[in-house]
């Protein structure tokens, strides 16, 4: 490198930093120039005119844009002036006019110079061209000479000067509109530099309807008519407290671009069915109306009515919610309601307000719907007040608020009834229902026996409750020990589950279930058979009236051609006659039925009484059901038929019906009248046994008796006595009237007794015993009183002898009857069996014997209806044979007429057949009469238990005469004496002995398949106990008392084992069977419209089931408790 | 009524009898066709030498005797055709298996009641008549129920003999019959049986021929004093004996009168009457 090289290098560097220094100011200097011109005009512009936000925005953007311009224009042109070597030669030559292109040589010569460094140094030789000293020479001399030159002078450029006068101008005008505007100018610039700040350019913006008040439901359409610019207007409502907008058509309507004035657009939007008070506004571009308001004219008003009750939870109800039309409540105290009043607009505000409480209850508040929670505590009357939002006031109501109070529950009890007896199995069944409004939650049995104090029982507790209950309860009675003569008093109560006011209580009326004797029971019995007896009677009369009476019409019908008008109603006439019978005989069938349970249920009646009645009630029913219907329905299809033959046969077959009815109601009144004095004998028989307990029991208590007092007390249930022997000799008298036609035997065993009851007799020592008791002498008293126990026991046993005499004399007499008369049939059969294997005998004479045995045999046949009548043993299947006997026989004696050999020996073959068949019904029939009685082992059982008393009665006497106080040496009152132990032991003995003997004939009779005893289970018990007071030495009150009951038990057991445990029908159910229903249930017409628990408890009934209905309810009730028994 | 039972039975199968019906039916019709004699009216009619009856369950019944006896009756059988045919139709026509179903327990109630086990027999006749009661014996085991029933006195003694000798003549030992039954009268005259049995002994009497001791049996058994169910019959055989004895038919008359009054409601009545009014007619106005 040579040193020239490097200092025209270095002066050249010079030169382009000068010509990089001028390009810099040529861009530069228009830049700026021409920014302060733009600058200015928009300032001297903004300050000039009104400009509003878009204008300064243009303006910004203007200027922006303007200087990006400028900057790009700068930058192109920066680039644009960029010079290479040879030209920043080129341009420092030019300095030097005449030499102008000296630099450029020397340069390229250095670069010659360069290239052959480079070549050189790869060849190792120069260039032979030139000379290099002479190029180092020419390059030494150009950089001497540009070392020489003026390079600032390549600064400068030609409009320098002009473009700096521009541009001071420029900035002078910016100055000086900045100082001219004032305080508006940073307002300008700050606009310019942010539009936003300017305002906007006034919009023409007019609305209609702008505020009105319009009515409620009406359609508003609202315009808006913009100017000034093209934007579409906008509505905006106001939700809440939010601004909800909604583009705005075109109106098109003329109306609406009549409106318009010049250079207006019209915009609308439809606001229909408005119920509403709206805030509206309209916007178009920049433009916003003010804020208008369209109110609605209406007040706040109900358009329904919505009601949720919550009852109280131990109603068991579930929630109920109803739409209504007003805003009454009504509902039971403690129920929690929801009132929900749906409006027509919406309210600001709502209360209810309780007119007579002063409570006040906010509402809450919906869409054009207030609710309120009212709890339901009392009567009250609501009013609810609604605000609007314009603060205007509006009230509904009032309205009744209506606290229903829960009402005790009613109790009704359908069996047994108000006084009833106790029945047989001494259980008692209690048929109750109870209704409560909410339910009944407890079923309560009161009681109590003799002056015990009243216990209570739960029969039942329904957890949930139930409106309507029934129950069924198998009461036991055996532990009360009733003796017969008294009574248990009971109520029947119903709790319900109250739980607002506490459970309420309702008892029914006082019932009482009387232990009858069994005098009473066949007492009543009396009247009852009369009156059936009497109605049979007039069915009798009827039933052959009827008989005369189609017999003659078939007479008379049967001579003419065609019936009468006449005859017809005389046919119909006999028709419904026979339907009258029909209806005395289901009557009178009904009044033995009842009776038949009355004493099955009782205890008083014998099993085969009882089987009697329930038979000739059977018997009935056959003669309505069968004979009476059967001529009924001949009778009515010969009306129907009309034709008078037709209706001559049928009439003739009435008859023959009809003579069967007849013969049978017969039989039934025979057979009755037989009952009847059978009960009568019964009735006796037992006053008879109750008169002596009675006197047993009365003797008792005067040895017990400590004053005279005491004993004078007991002077009234001797006089008792007294009377009832009177009336036994009463009865006495009646039945040896009546026995006179019948049993002679009887008759006499009647007087006697009569005689010994009579006032000279029995009655006069009646009379002494109590005078004695009234007088207070204990010890004549009870001599007198030992001695009538005795002759009452004697009558007692007299009186049992003359009825089963008098049963057994009529069971023999008929049971010779029977015998004769199947030994008649046996005869009659007998000579017909000789018949076929006779071979000899013509048929004529075949016929003529056949004949005779058939009147025989309806001889026979009469006797065997005749006997029919005295007893039920006699079997219909026996008449069945007699009867196929009869004809057999007939057909015999017609086929044997007609020479018919072989027919009539047929004949007289089935007769013979039927006849045994009939002597064997008849044999097995007597058979089961004979046996009825001792077959059941019954018999034996009373004898024993009698002696037991006897036994009982007489460990009794001991045990009074060794309590202490009791005929004791003086001294030792109060004490035991030293020998007693013993006694006592043997004592305990013979009580125990007693109490095997007892538990023997039990066992005896559950064998027998009865019942033992009549529940005799605790009177062993109680023998027990007193054998272990005896053999302790113990011998109080408790101990006689305890002897008393068993005593009592002992003698009313006999009576009880005779008529042991008789009904068929009768099923023990124990313990509580419950049924409950619900009041839908109860009948069509409430199911049809069954009102809202609230609206039928708003009735205000006490009981919810109405009177109308009451009758139904039970008649319901009882009928599911029979079911629920089957 | 106590009746007398066939005896000396010989008995075949049902289908046998039933073959027996069918070849005495094709004979008859070959008898008629052939011409065989047919009974004249003027002849005495024959006493039938073939009874058959359908006591043992619808068997033929034959009378006694050996097997030539048997071939005889055949024979005879075939020769009196006409009326055997008659007969034979009558007891096939009316008889029915059911007749004598349960012979077999009649048969053991019987054994008994001749053992003398009168209670084992009283009862089994009752179960007879309850489970057979189409079967014909059943009057008879109900009398024979009856009589067990009403006549247990003398320790049964007096019964005995008349069940054995009724057993007797039921078996055709007709002698030791009356001897047993004899001895019974004799030395038990006031047994409750004794009607029974002088009514047995009138009948087998009568069949003998003996109706002078039938007529004095029959009077024996009308006893009238206390309850007699037997007398009308015994009226009847004494009624019947004395006219065969030839008495005054006013004798005859006095017994069925007595029936009549005494007895009307026996079913001996009616023929009594008829009796009555044919004696009437043949006497001398």
């Amino acid at each position: 490198m040579s040193p020239a090289r490097d200092t025209l290098l270095h002066h050249l560097a010079r030169a382009r930093r000068a010509l990089f220094r001028r390009a810099a100011e040529r861009t530069a200097l228009p830049l700026v120039a021409i920014g302060a011109v733009l600058v200015a005009a928009a300032l001297v512009v903004a300050l000039a005119a009104t400009l509003y936000r878009g204008h300064y925005a243009i303006l910004r953007l203007s200027l922006l844009g303007g200087g990006a311009l400028l900057l790009a224009a700068g930058l192109w042109r920066m680039l644009r002036e960029h010079r290479s070597a040879e030209e920043i030669a080129i341009e420092a030559g030019s300095l030097e006019p005449e030499r102008k292109d000296e630099l450029l040589t020397a340069l390229e010569l250095t670069r010659d110079a360069d290239r052959e460094a480079a070549a050189g140094s790869a060849r190792g030789a120069a260039t032979p061209d030139a000379s290099s000293s002479l190029r180092d020479a020419a390059i030494a001399a150009a950089a001497a000479r540009a070392g020489d030159l003026p390079m600032e002078r390549l600064i400068e450029w030609p409009a320098r000067r002009r473009w700096f006068t521009i541009a001071a101008a420029a900035i002078v005008v910016v100055v000086a509109a900045g100082f001219i505007g004032g305080a508006r100018t940073p307002q300008v610039l700050a606009r310019i530099a942010d539009p936003q700040s300017a305002p906007r350019a006034p919009i023409g913006l007019r609305v209609t309807p702008g505020g009105k008040e319009i009515e409620g439901g009406a359609t508003v359409v609202v315009r808006a008519y913009v100017r000034g610019s093209n934007a579409r207007a906008r509505l905006l409502t106001k939700r809440g407290d939010a601004w909800v907008d909604v583009n705005m058509g075109n109106a098109d309507e003329k109306e609406a671009l009549d409106a318009a004035r010049p250079g207006e657009r019209v915009y609308e939007h439809r606001l229909a069915n408005l119920k509403e008070d709206l805030r509206y506004r309209v916007a178009a571009g920049d433009a916003e109306s003010p804020e208008y308001a369209l109110s609605v004219r209406d007040l706040p008003r109900a358009t329904g009515y919505r009601i949720r009750y919550v009852y109280p939870a131990y109603t068991g109800l579930e929630p109920e919610e109803m739409q209504a039309l007003t805003g009454d409540l009504a509902a039971p105290r403690g129920t929690k309601a929801r009132l929900e009043v749906t409006l027509s607009r919406d309210a600001a505000t709502a209360v209810l307000i309780g007119d007579r409480s002063g409570a006040r209850i906010d509402g809450t508040r919906g869409v054009r719907i207030v609710g309120f929670d009212v709890p339901i505590r009392s009567d009250d009357a609501i009013t609810i007040r609604l605000t609007d939002a314009r603060g205007r006031r509006a009230d509904l109501g009032p309205f009744d608020l209506r606290a229903i109070p829960d009402r005790p529950p009613t109790v009704t009890v359908l069996a047994p009834g108000s006084v009833e007896d106790v029945s047989r199995d001494m259980t008692a069944t209690i048929v109750a229902g109870a209704t409560d409004d909410h339910g009944v939650r407890k079923m309560l049995l009161r009681y109590h026996a003799r002056e015990e104090t009243p216990r209570v029982e739960t029969l039942h507790e329904e957890k949930a409750g139930s409106r309507e209950l029934a129950i069924r309860y198998t009461w036991p009675l055996q532990a009360m020990s009733l003796l017969p003569g008294e009574e248990i008093a009971y109520q029947v109560g119903a709790v319900d589950g109250n739980a607002v006011d506490g459970p309420q209580t309702t008892w029914s009326d006082e019932r009482r279930l009387r232990f009858p004797s069994a005098t009473e029971i066949l007492a009543s019995m009396q009247k009852e058979r009369d009156e059936t007896i009497e109605t049979l009677e007039d069915v009798l009369k009827g039933a052959k009236e009827l008989q005369q009476k189609s017999e003659e019409l078939a007479r008379d019908i049967g001579q003419s051609r065609e019936m009468t008008w006449e005859q017809r109603q005389q046919v119909q006439k006999t028709a419904e006659g026979q339907q009258k019978l029909r209806d005395m005989v289901e009557k009178a069938a009904q009044q033995l039925q009842q009776s038949a349970e009355k004493l099955g249920q009782s205890r008083a009646l014998n099993a085969e009484l009882v089987e009697k009645i329930n038979e000739l009630q059977k018997l009935l029913t056959d003669i309505k059901d069968q004979s009476l219907l059967r001529a009924m329905q001949r009778l009515q299809e010969a009306i129907r038929n009309m034709q008078p033959q037709d209706v001559e046969r049928a009439m003739q077959n009435f008859k023959v019906t009809q003579d069967d009815a007849v013969k049978n109601i017969q039989r039934t009144i025979e057979l009755l009248k037989q009952i009847r004095m059978e009960e009568r004998m019964e009735a006796a028989s037992e006053r008879a046994a109750e008169m002596e307990r009675r006197q047993i029991a009365l003797n008792d208590s005067l040895a017990r008796a400590k004053s005279a007092e005491e004993a004078k007390a007991l002077a009234d249930a001797q006089k008792e006595l007294e009377k009832m022997t009177a009336e036994q000799k009463a009865a006495m008298d009646e039945l040896a009237k009546d026995l006179k036609s019948m049993d002679a035997q009887a008759m006499k065993d009647a007087q006697e007794l009569s005689q010994e009851m009579g006032p000279q007799e029995m009655q006069m020592e009646m009379q002494q015993a109590e005078e004695s008791m009234q007088q207070g002498q204990k010890a004549e008293a009870r001599e007198k009183t030992q001695s009538l126990k005795k002759r009452l026991q004697q009558a007692r046993k007299k009186t049992d002898q003359m009825r089963e005499g008098f049963r057994d004399r009529k069971k023999n007499q008929l049971a010779k009857e029977m015998e004769d008369a199947a030994q008649d049939i046996l005869d009659i059969a007998s000579i017909q069996e000789t018949m076929l294997k006779d071979d000899e005998s013509s048929v004529n004479d075949r016929a003529e014997t056949q004949k005779g045995l058939e009147e025989t045999t309806k001889s026979a046949a009469q006797r065997i209806g005749d006997i029919s009548k005295q007893t039920l043993f006699l079997t219909p299947d026996i008449a069945q044979s007699i009867g196929r006997a009869l004809q057999n026989q007939d057909n015999a004696v017609g086929r044997y007429s007609q020479q018919d050999l072989l027919g009539g020996l047929m004949g007289t073959k089935e007769s013979t057949i039927a006849l045994n068949q009939a002597a064997t019904g008849l044999l097995k029939s007597k058979d089961q009469m004979q046996g009825a009685k001792s077959s059941t082992g019954m018999s034996e059982a009373m004898q024993q238990l009698q002696s037991l008393a006897g036994q009982q009665q007489g460990l009794n006497e001991q045990t009074m005469g060794m309590m202490p106080g009791q005929g004791k040496p003086d001294g030792m009152d109060g004490r035991l004496s030293p020998g007693d132990g013993e006694s006592l032991q043997r004592m305990a003995a013979e009580q125990e002995a007693i109490r095997r003997g007892l538990e023997g004939a039990m066992q005896k009779m559950g064998e027998g398949g009865g019942k033992p005893l009549g529940n005799m289970g605790d009177v062993a018990e109680e023998m027990k106990g007193v054998e272990q007071d005896l053999r302790a030495g113990r011998l109080g009150e408790d101990t006689v008392n305890r002897q008393q009951r068993i005593l009592s038990r002992l003698l009313d057991a006999p009576r009880s084992v005779e008529k042991r445990d008789y009904s068929r029908k009768r099923m023990s159910r124990p313990g509580v069977d419950v049924v409950r229903s619900s009041p839908g249930a109860l009948s069509p017409e409430l199911l049809k419209a069954r009102p809202s628990l609230a609206s039928l408890l708003a009735k205000g009934s006490r009981d919810p089931v109405t009177a109308k209905y009451r009758a139904l309810v039970d008649e319901y009730l009882e009928s599911l408790m029979k079911e629920g028994g089957r | 009524m106590i009746r007398p039972r066939p005896h000396g039975a010989l008995r075949r199968s049902p289908a046998a009898l039933a073959v027996a019906a069918a070849v005495a039916g094709v004979l008859a019709v070959a008898a008629g066709a052939s011409g065989a004699p047919a009974p004249k009216k003027d002849d005495p009619p024959a006493k039938p030498k073939v009874t058959i009856s359908s006591p043992n369950a619808g068997i033929i019944v034959l009378p006694p005797g050996g097997e030539e006896e048997d071939e005889d009756a055949t024979d005879s059988l075939l020769q009196s055709l006409p009326r055997t045919y008659q007969a034979l139709v009558r007891r096939f026509g009316t008889m029915s298996p059911a007749d004598s179903m349960g012979d077999g327990a009649y048969q053991w109630a019987e054994a008994a009641f001749k053992a003398g086990k009168f209670d084992e027999a009283s009862k089994a006749y009752g179960d007879f008549a309850r489970r057979y009661p189409r079967n014909l014996k059943v009057n008879d085991a109900l009398s024979l129920t009856l009589l067990i029933k009403e006549a247990r006195d003398f320790e049964d003694q007096p019964l005995l003999l008349f069940a054995r000798g009724r057993a007797y003549r039921d078996g055709g030992k007709v002698d030791s019959a009356i001897t047993m039954l004899t001895a019974a009268a004799q030395r038990f005259p006031g047994a409750k049986v004794r009607h029974h049995v002088h009514l047995m002994l009138a009948e087998m009497a009568r069949d003998r021929g003996d109706h002078a001791s039938a007529l004095r049996w029959a009077v024996a058994g009308a006893d009238s004093v206390g309850r007699n169910r037997i007398a009308p019959f015994a009226l009847r055989i004494a009624a019947e004996s004395s006219m065969d004895l030839g008495e005054p038919p006013q004798k005859a008359l006095a017994y069925y009168k007595e029936i009549l009054e005494r007895y009307p409601r026996s079913p001996i009545a009616p023929e009594a009457r008829a009796r009555s009014l044919e004696i009437r007619k043949k006497m001398p106005q």
